[in-house]
């Protein structure tokens, strides 16, 4: 069983690699997987394995705005156009103040939207603040199915 | 002087030629002239022997005159016409250049935005990461190298952040509020002293008119200022700011005055320029942006900004803006 809990969504693997050391250094012993564009975390998300279930899914996707082939926009958009997925959390974690991909990501139903910290500690703060809310603190709706 | 004329060689043809075959003899010839310009003629023909009288002849040059002035009036307005159509092409073709320009940059603040902070973040994130997991093996030299690096990637991200702010106001719509610029100014000298390590700086705000203005860019103004006057009053021997404002000849002016370090008047000129410090950075942080984006914001007001001082006498820094507050 794919115990998936949590996507990360993102193209530089430096980004990726303070990313996952800031959810290790906080604890979230939660399973990442890491996917590196946008088509592959569409491929994961509704693909279905040999006996046509789809994958678990995940309680919590953190999603970078700028991705190859399909952008962060893109995934959010298929993600909540899906009567399946729509209902898992998804947090932009993205570089971008700028308000056009906030209001843009607002539209489409993103749950929360994060502007990473350049600042190593901060950027830690702020992913221990997020895996608190997301993973703990929040009630999601018919959350991942319990096994 | 006799306008009156026989049949000519000439008036054998054309519409003379037609008109003496209809049995007209006599002719009077009147020139259509306005402002010494000859815009044609007028031509009144009559059967033969009936001479023109020359009270008749009057009526003609009178009838004359009012057309050549119609002709003049109609050609004028045409020509108004066509430099109208043409500075609207204009105006349209540079209305085109200038959206162009401004989609440019805005491709590149986004640019901006999002590719300078990526490598950033991994070279302040990497050298933490060699600081937390090597940091046994480093001696304090080596710290302090690390502690170099980290300090200069949050100013390279402070400066990216300010240059970001300053293209945005360059490229926001502005919205035209009444701003009670009174509770601007306290909400902005507030928010500084919240950010100061040593908050005892006092503020004395008087009466301020309201500004017709954008409210987030003018607060942005305010925090500037003020920033800088109580930035600059540490360590001096009186940390008051004083606020003050009024109308004058249509215009409404505010003033923000401080009894701090002050700058050297022969290089006034360079305060609102980008990146522009007139103190080391030793003794003041700061980016060199927010005077550039005061100055970028009130000129987007169609105000002004400008500042005097002296060197360990403070600095006032007045600006203006067009007075709207009066308006419904």
């Amino acid at each position: 069983m794919d115990g998936v809990e949590i996507l990360l969504v993102e193209d530089d693997p430096r980004d990726a690699e303070l990313t996952l050391r800031a959810l290790r250094k906080n604890h979230v012993v939660n399973e990442v997987r890491l996917l590196t564009d946008g088509a592959q975390a569409l491929e994961h998300l509704t693909g279905v394995d040999g006996q046509g279930r789809r994958s678990p899914r995940p309680r919590l996707i953190l999603l970078d705005l700028k991705l190859p082939k399909v952008d962060g926009l893109g995934v959010l958009r298929a993600i909540k156009a899906d009567p399946e997925l729509c209902l898992v959390p998804v947090v932009m974690l993205t570089s971008s103040r700028e308000e056009r991909d906030l209001l843009e990501s607002y539209r489409l139903g993103v749950n929360s939207y994060i502007v990473k910290p350049v600042e190593f500690d901060a950027f830690i703060e702020a992913v221990r603040q997020l895996g608190l809310y997301w993973l703990l603190l929040n009630q999601a709706p018919g959350a991942a199915p319990e096994l | 002087m006799d306008l009156s004329l026989g049949p000519t060689d000439a008036d054998r043809y054309g519409v003379h030629g037609e008109l003496v075959r209809a049995g007209m003899g006599e002719f009077l010839h009147v020139p259509l002239a306005c402002q010494g310009e000859l815009l044609g003629a007028l031509t009144l023909s009559r059967e033969p022997g009936l001479t023109f009288l020359p009270r008749e002849q009057e009526i003609a040059r009178q009838v004359a005159d009012h057309m050549a002035l119609a002709i003049r009036q109609g050609r004028l307005q045409e020509e108004v016409e066509r430099h109208a159509r043409e500075l609207e092409r204009r105006v349209e073709e540079r209305t085109r250049q200038l959206q162009a320009a401004n989609e440019e940059l805005e491709a590149f603040a986004y640019s901006v935005s999002h590719d300078l902070r990526s490598p950033l973040r991994a070279v302040d994130g990497f050298s933490r990461m060699l600081e937390e997991d090597h940091g046994e093996a480093l001696d304090p030299e080596a710290r302090r190298l690390l502690g170099v690096i980290r300090g200069s990637t949050r100013r390279m991200d402070q400066l990216i952040a300010d240059l970001l702010s300053l293209s945005r106001v360059a490229r926001a719509d502005l919205q035209r509020d009444v701003v009670d610029m009174e509770t601007q100014a306290r909400d902005a000298f507030l928010e500084v002293l919240a950010h100061e390590q040593d908050p005892g700086c006092e503020l004395e705000l008087g009466a301020l008119p309201e500004a017709r203005g954008d409210t987030r860019l003018l607060r942005q103004v305010w925090r500037n200022l003020l920033g800088n006057a109580v930035k600059f009053s540490r360590g001096a021997a009186v940390r008051r700011v004083t606020v003050a404002g009024g109308r004058r000849d249509g215009s409404c002016w505010y003033e923000v005055r401080d009894q701090g370090a002050g700058f050297d008047p022969a290089y006034a000129h360079k305060l609102f320029g980008v990146f522009q410090h007139l103190h080391g950075e030793h003794e003041f942080e700061g980016s060199g942006v927010g005077l550039a984006l005061v100055r970028r914001v009130l000129r987007r007001h169609g105000g002004q900004v400008e500042a005097m001082g002296e060197v360990g006498k403070g600095a006032t820094f007045r600006f203006t803006m067009p007075d709207g507050g009066e308006e419904a």
